[in-house]
């Protein structure tokens, strides 16, 4: 049957051979419908055109087109749509013609989004590293900063926090070159804007990292750090496509601290007692070490010897998490539209309370109408509420409540007394936790642009000109109500309490937190772009201006203006120059404008025909060369976490002033405040940067590598670790700092289809950046190896921890441990078991001296991330593997002290040095340690790692039949498991390696595990 | 058509144009709320600034260490830091590295005085008096300010209103001036003071400074100088002799000069000729009383005996001042300062005697009868009498938790008895920086230089004594200068204990003929006693519990090592 058939189609199709020259010159109409070839779906507003003439139509809603042939035997069809491979078809003399388009893998990477406008992908000469939003729809982050970690080379990550509306991580374009602010500008289309995590993933076309000078020099002296440009999704002309995503995840914390239980910190705490104070005998509730370690043991006493685990009591094993997203986009021949509404709802990690939870409310609506054939007007608006609720006591930040939980002890009180009041003599951590009263904050965004587009053809072609206009607008408003619960200290002999603390009820606080503020962008420029032959020009000026109002400070403005010129030659030869012309308010006038010009050149090779026509083109199918040296700069300074303004001011402040007289009469003072620095002015970046794009293969692999230096100068820098103190007076930051920033960064990129059911892809980046402080404020006479000079930025001074004296023996061979310089050397008491530093200039003695500046800085050196994902059959999936290496953070006071505080041991500390343990210990004797010996000072012992390999995300989708889903009206419905975090493995073992706090008290990163589900119809 | 679009060119020109010529679009920086000009061409501004400069004058009662600061005592062999306020254990352990350097604090108010006296010609003051007394106490608390730092480094770099107000731009680095310079600054600017200052204030003036105070500052900077620790070294470190060969040009020597300077306080006298001040005697019952009693009453309350002091509301049991020094367990106090059994020692018998004396009377079974009544007003001791109690510091004491004091002594002296725990009294306290009884004890250590163990020597200290009800001074100390100096030496000890003048006394006589006093005294073993009951008999017994460090060199306090860093022009101390 088969053959039979086969022979059929063959022998017609000789007949229409021959056929052919007698139906020459035939005219007719052609009609057919234009499907999706993966989908079958039905593609609207398909453009349906004759090659080579004038005749075209574009598909009607079911994807029906019909259009007029003049030789139906020799005219070819060429479809064109946007996202989708072009086609052309020959007629051959049909009448008609069903085709199906394949989506196209490459058309969104044509065109990548850059400062100010968008070029075409392959006269891009700049470092610039892009997304777009498939790979961030269908994470169950709770926002995207977390989500982009791993994906793109250049951008370092570092999550310190995983606490509900506090979880934004930090981002790092090719590390820092600053001690000052060294975030990136985040613009959201086209609008320099405060954030982008908390924008729905599904509302985001791309996002794009723009590293390089080249790309950043548009934003002048605010761009040295980077610019992240995220631009949302738009309508395209077609019948309605409708969107919904719905997702529910479990949500885990990830490495909380384990305290001991009872018995075992008794015990410890034994140990450290008994040396502690040498003639003390260690504390004991009123009987002996040996009837409490008993009681504990055996629970036989719970009000008075409790073991409580406040981490189990307060803290949730698993929380849960649920997002949806609903949107809209589509458009007729004058007007497009996009309209997205999402919800995410986040549920707290503390046990029993239910008053944390987060949610956040997005609202997008992007609209572009053709008002006339060449002018264009669009209007977007985002807006969205976040809603966060929280115990009162929490109200700042859960540091508190989190790391009381497993920093205190569980040895004090039960949770509960008998008659079920709480517990303590004030600090119960479920009280505080359950009856503190309710926080509620309310945080609302308004984000909205209006822009026309009008092209200026009629004066010259590819002339068009923009004007821009945009509103924002954030309030956040936390109001709060306090009450407070007695507690009580329960005593079974006496059968008595007593109360600390008061009951009062639950009272208005009024509003803790009221941060607004307006800001008011307007822009206006021309653009150019034309191609005459081989050669292509763009040009692009423009000027803007921004001022942000909020209600505490003084306005912050700036304006400039932008030029670009590109100009490419057969493809082949690109060169562009970029320039921002800004100023800021933060320098005096007369110097607050500063250039910031940058230069990039790119030669496509495997464009030339010398290449093309060599046997290595059938390997190398694409290769570009391109370099790039410019100058950008950075105007903000913060000194301690304050940030520096109008430092050129010289005031006098209000001050503590001096009691006379007998009746206090009290005398105000006035002082002169910090002196001020009347030359200040902006940072300034220099970047080179040389890179090359290749492909093999016929796109098999895909290269890119790229190389980058910065030299920063003039970085504001805190010098008064260079005054001496007889001046008597604090100088503002000065213009003193030098750094320099280099790295690599890779990206690789395979993908293949192996046969029709599977097909899978492998995407690799790697980056290694190290910067090194040329010139900071550095004292003359400080030992060399001291200095920041030749080190990278925050790498901190510490002795070298080289173990544990192992013996008396040992101590009396070693060097003499820390003596104060200007002390007695060998002058702290050191026992067996302490912490033994290395004599690093060999004097004989352990001192300051010794101490010396290594390690690295806070900001990972190392990031890199491999995603593995593929296709088969209708099953989709990938991972994402994801690492840091070569950061680091300190730890002290409880999470690297046993008892420093608190009184809480964790698990790490049962192994404590002891002679017979000596060759496993991780951590100093307990006994004899007294607060005057070796380890308070900083050393490499109390630095955490911050390497670490993980799972970042794992995720399997299930396409649904076609079949079924056609019958409800869907063209694609897809259900997935996906998660977030997965797995780690890390060199610090007790905390999270992206932890920051000194003290563990950030709540860590979570992981999550999500079921999704994505309909479209 | 066309015309609008020719106009759409003008637009964009317009726009972009209107951007740059608009040029004062980015001056939103706000007017400054007060400037120079501002501060000083007002008076009332002028007068806050002035004030201001006097924030630098702190109280001592909790002077070292970062949390809860401990007095400088617990450095001296006056008492030790206990109960984890260790603020003075670095001292005690041998490492003097910023631990009391202070210098960044007291140069800030010198700029502030130095700012101040720049400008001083442009403010508008109401009247030539004012103008006089805000002018002369901003050289004084300058004086005073650069004092500290020279008792403690030896010769600092001078910075003055002419070339001390360093801005940016500035040559950071200054060597160290030599001692001789620092003294000449600091008496020129007390002889500025001197000559303006009122010797009398109104009452709603008190705790500024008077003419009485600066010249009480002016004996003491002339009893330094004159002092071996000073006189003896050169340069940096000294006067290089005890002969006035170059302030005045007199050949007087500084020991006269000192004698002279404390001699003319006591003599200072007011409008009416009265004097202006008087050690305070109420005429009490127990002369000690008004010993224990000047501490708590001011001038106003007819307390004539302070001649500078810090001026602070009255504190309460909350007040670190108060807290720190109250005895720990039933008391409620931090008893974080603990006199030494070799502090304790050193008062005498009442008869007179030295406590190892032949004679003495002294029963080591029962160490606290009998004693200097100045005793029972600066010690508290096993078996007195402490708000209501009678203190039990014995091993098998209930008062206290096991282990929670060291000593077995805490302080009487400075703490009001009626401030108890859990009440809000409040009671003046008052850190005197100068006080009358000082100037007879720096006259009489000065004269016994000059004309040696003098009938009038003998005077100056026995008026203090008398104050307190303790007996004259032996007669036959007017025959031996050595004793007679070691005699004032333990006076001073007794009865300015716990002012903060034992750290600074013993270091400036430790060079020459008194040898290493300070390092005989603050280094070595350091005593307490620990008192066991058994029925009704308690016995007392003395044992070593440190053994500090002190050595010659840290007679002088090192630049500190971050200090030497930045200025490369810095001589560090020798030593160090």
């Amino acid at each position: 049957m088969k053959t039979f058939m086969k022979k059929i189609i063959f022998l017609s199709f000789m007949v229409l051979i021959t056929l052919v020259p007698l139906q020459a010159q035939q005219a007719g109409k052609i009609t057919g419908k234009v499907t999706d070839f993966k989908t079958g779906e039905d593609l609207i507003g398909v453009s349906v055109k004759i090659k080579g003439g004038n005749n075209g139509a574009i598909t009607d809603v079911n994807g029906n087109y019909s259009v007029e042939s003049l030789n139906i035997s020799t005219d070819i069809l060429v479809f064109t749509y946007v996202g989708y491979n072009e086609l052309q078809e020959p007629l051959k003399n049909r009448s008609l013609v069903n085709v199906q388009m394949s989506e196209s893998e490459k058309e969104l990477s044509e065109v990548v989004v850059v400062g100010y406008g968008s070029q075409k992908k392959e006269s891009v000469v700049g470092a610039i590293a892009s997304i777009d939003s498939k790979t961030l729809v269908t994470s169950p982050a709770s926002n995207i900063s977390q989500s982009i970690e791993g994906k793109l080379a250049g951008v370092q990550i570092v999550q310190p926090s995983g606490e509900l509306g506090n979880d934004v991580a930090n981002i790092y374009i090719r590390g820092m070159a600053t001690w000052n602010d060294a975030s990136p500008l985040i613009v959201v289309d086209g609008i320099v804007r405060a954030q982008f995590a908390k924008i729905d993933p599904n509302e985001i076309e791309t996002i794009s990292i723009l590293k390089d000078a080249s790309a950043t020099a548009v934003y002048g002296v605010k761009g040295a750090n980077g610019v992240i440009i995220i631009t949302t999704k738009r309508g395209d002309l077609g019948k309605p496509k409708i969107s919904i995503t719905a997702q529910n995840a479990i949500t885990q914390p990830m490495n909380i601290p384990q305290p001991l239980d009872a018995y075992d910190a008794t015990s410890l705490q034994y140990l450290q007692d008994w040396g502690q104070y040498k003639a003390r005998t260690p504390l004991t509730k009123g009987g002996t070490l040996a009837y409490d370690l008993l009681l504990y043991r055996t629970g036989a006493s719970p009000w008075d010897h409790p073991d409580v685990n406040w981490v189990n009591t307060i803290m949730k094993p698993y929380s849960s998490q649920q997002q949806y997203n609903i949107n809209v986009s589509g458009g007729t021949k004058t007007v497009r539209y996009f309209i997205s509404g999402g919800f995410i709802n986040q549920d707290g990690f503390y046990k029993n309370d239910n008053l944390t939870d987060y949610s956040r409310f997005n609202f997008r609506s992007n609209l572009d109408v053709d008002v006339t054939k060449d002018l264009t007007a669009s209007l977007n608006i985002a807006s969205r509420v976040e809603d966060l609720n929280s115990p009162t006591s929490t109200e700042w930040s859960s540091w508190g409540i989190y790391r009381g939980a497993f920093a205190t002890s569980g040895r004090n009180y039960p949770v509960y007394n008998p008659d079920g009041s709480y517990a303590g003599t004030g600090g119960n951590l479920e009280a505080s936790l359950l009856n503190s009263g309710v926080y509620k904050d309310v945080t609302s965004t308004l984000e909205s642009s209006i822009s026309l587009n009008y092209k200026l053809d009629f004066i010259t072609k590819g002339l068009s000109a923009k004007g821009q206009v945009s509103f924002d607008t954030q309030g956040e408003n936390g109001r709060s109500w306090s009450t407070s619960t007695a507690e009580y200290v329960y005593t079974p002999t006496t059968d008595s309490y007593q109360q600390f603390g008061q009951n009062t009820p639950l009272t208005y606080g009024g509003v803790i937190k009221n941060n607004n503020w307006y800001k008011l962008y307007v822009e206006a420029g021309i653009n150019y772009n034309r191609t005459f032959g081989v050669n292509s020009f763009s040009g692009l000026f423009l000027a803007d201006r921004t001022k942000l109002t909020n209600n505490a400070d003084v306005p912050y403005a700036d304006q400039g203006l932008v030029g670009r010129i590109t100009y490419d030659y057969d493809k082949k030869y690109f060169a562009e120059v970029n320039a921002g012309y800004n100023g800021s308010e933060n320098f005096p006038v007369g110097k607050q404008y500063g250039l910031f010009p940058a230069f990039a050149a790119g030669w496509m090779i495997s464009n030339e025909s010398f290449f093309a026509n060599h046997p290595i083109s059938d390997i190398i199918t694409s290769l570009k060369i391109r370099g790039s040296l410019g100058w950008v700069g950075n105007d903000k300074s913060t000194v301690n976490g304050v940030a520096q303004r109008f430092i050129y001011l010289q005031e006098y402040t209000n001050s503590g002033g001096y009691t006379f007289g007998t009746g206090n009469n009290y005398y105000p003072g006035i002082q002169q405040g910090t002196i001020a620095n009347p030359n200040v002015t902006w940072e300034v970046a220099r970047k080179e940067n040389i890179g090359f794009d290749s492909e093999f293969l016929k796109g098999l692999f895909g290269l890119t590598f790229d190389y980058f230096y910065e030299y920063r100068t003039n970085i504001l820098t805190d010098i008064s670790a260079v005054m001496p103190q007889y001046v008597g007076a604090a100088f503002s930051v000065a213009n003193v700092g030098e750094t320099n920033n280099q790295g690599i960064e890779i990206e690789l990129k395979h993908n293949l289809k192996v046969n029709k059911n599977f097909s899978y892809y492998v995407n690799a980046n790697f980056t290694y950046n190290v910067n090194e402080v040329l010139q900071k404020a550095d004292p003359a006479g400080l030992l060399p190896y001291q200095k920041e000079v030749g080190y990278p930025i925050g790498a901190p001074l510490l002795w070298t921890n080289t173990g544990y004296f192992s013996s008396y023996q040992d101590i009396k061979n070693s060097p003499s441990q820390i003596g104060s310089n200007n002390g007695i050397p060998g002058n702290i008491e050191v026992v067996p078991g302490d912490l033994k530093f290395l004599d690093f200039n060999h004097d004989g003695v352990i001192n300051q001296a010794d101490a010396y500046r290594q390690g690295y800085g806070t900001v990972p050196e190392i990031q890199y991330g491999v995603t593995i994902g593929g296709r088969w059959r209708s099953f989709d999936f990938n991972i994402l593997f994801q690492g840091s290496a070569d950061a680091l953070f300190m730890k002290e006071w409880e999470i690297m002290w046993a008892f420093s505080n608190n009184d809480n041991v964790f698990t790490k500390e049962n192994y404590y040095w002891a002679p017979e343990t000596a060759s496993a210990a991780q951590f100093t004797r307990f006994y004899g340690k007294s607060w005057v010996n070796n380890e308070r000072y900083y050393s490499t012992y109390e630095t955490g790692s911050g390497n670490y390999l993980r799972i970042k995300s794992v995720e399997i989708g299930y396409n649904l039949p076609t079949i079924l889903i056609r019958k409800v009206g869907m063209s694609s419905a897809r259900i997935y498991l996906s998660s977030l975090n997965t797995y780690m493995w890390s060199t610090e073992p007790y905390l999270d390696p992206d932890n920051r706090d000194t003290r563990g008290g950030l709540m860590p990163p979570t992981r999550v595990f999500n079921v999704g589900l994505n309909l479209n119809f | 058509m066309k015309h609008v679009m020719r106009n759409i060119k003008y637009i964009f020109l317009f726009l972009v144009l209107g951007f740059i010529a608009c040029d004062n679009f980015l001056d939103v920086a706000p007017e400054v709320n007060l400037d120079e000009t501002k501060v000083f061409t007002n008076f009332v501004n002028a007068q806050a600034f002035q004030a201001d400069i006097y924030s630098g004058l702190t109280q001592r009662f909790n002077a070292i260490g970062s949390y809860l600061p401990v007095p400088m005592s617990s450095a001296s062999d006056e008492s030790e830091s206990n109960a984890g306020y260790f603020g003075t254990k670095t001292f005690n352990m041998g490492n003097y590295d910023g631990a009391d350097a202070n210098i960044s604090f007291y140069y800030t108010a010198i700029r502030k005085a130095n700012l101040f006296l720049k400008n001083a010609y442009r403010i508008p003051y109401p009247d030539v008096l004012t103008r006089q007394k805000m002018v002369g106490e901003v050289h004084f608390l300058r004086a005073f300010y650069f004092n500290e730092m020279v008792k403690r480094f030896g010769g600092m770099p001078i910075m003055d209103e002419k070339t001390g107000l360093l801005v940016p731009g500035d040559n950071l680095m200054r060597p160290r001036n030599t001692y001789r310079e620092c003294f000449a600054f600091i008496m020129n600017d007390l002889k500025m003071a001197i000559d303006s200052l009122p010797v009398t204030l109104n009452t709603n003036e008190y705790g500024r400074a008077t003419k009485g105070a600066a010249m009480a500052l002016k004996a003491r900077v002339l009893l330094y100088a004159a002092s071996p620790l000073f006189s003896q070294q050169t340069g940096i470190w000294g006067m290089g002799g005890t002969i006035d060969d170059w302030y005045d040009k007199d050949g007087q020597t500084w020991w006269l000069k000192a004698a002279e300077a404390a001699q003319a306080v006591i003599d200072l006298t007011d409008a009416n000729g009265s004097p202006v001040y008087g050690l305070y005697q109420t005429g009490a019952a127990n002369k000690a009383d008004d010993y224990q009693n000047l501490f708590f009453n001011r001038r106003e309350q007819g307390n004539n005996e302070i001649i500078f002091y810090k001026e602070e509301a009255p504190v309460g049991f909350l007040d670190p001042q108060i807290n720190v020094w109250m005895p720990n367990g039933d008391f409620g106090g931090s008893g974080a300062v603990e006199p030494t059994n070799n502090f304790v020692k050193l008062f005498e018998m009442s008869n007179g005697k030295y406590i190892d004396e032949d004679g003495s009377g002294y029963d080591p079974k029962n160490p606290y009868l009998n004693r200097d009544p100045r005793f029972y007003k600066t010690i508290i001791y096993q078996g007195c009498t402490w708000q209501g109690a009678t203190v039990d510091m014995s091993t098998t004491t209930t008062q206290f938790p096991a282990g929670t004091f060291l000593t077995g002594y805490f302080v009487r002296k400075f703490l009001p008895e009626q401030i108890k725990k859990n009440t809000t009294t409040t009671s003046y306290h008052s850190w005197i920086f100068s006080r009358l009884a000082e100037m007879y004890l720096d006259y009489a250590e000065a004269m016994n230089e000059v004309e040696g163990p003098t009938q009038r020597v003998r005077d100056a200290v026995n008026a203090v004594r008398s104050r307190s009800g303790v007996v004259d001074l032996p007669v036959s100390l007017t025959s031996d200068q050595s004793s007679m100096r070691k005699r004032i030496q333990r006076e001073r000890a007794v009865e300015l204990s716990f002012e903060e003048q034992r750290w600074w006394d013993a270091r400036r006589w430790s060079t020459g003929a008194d040898g290493e006093l300070a390092a005989k005294w603050f280094g070595g073993p350091f005593y307490r006693v620990t008192i066991t009951k058994s029925g009704s008999s308690v016995s007392y017994n003395e044992d070593t519990y440190f053994t500090r460090i002190y050595q010659p060199h840290n007679n002088l306090y090192p630049i500190p090592l971050s200090e030497m860093y930045i200025n490369t022009l810095y001589v560090q101390n020798p030593g160090y």
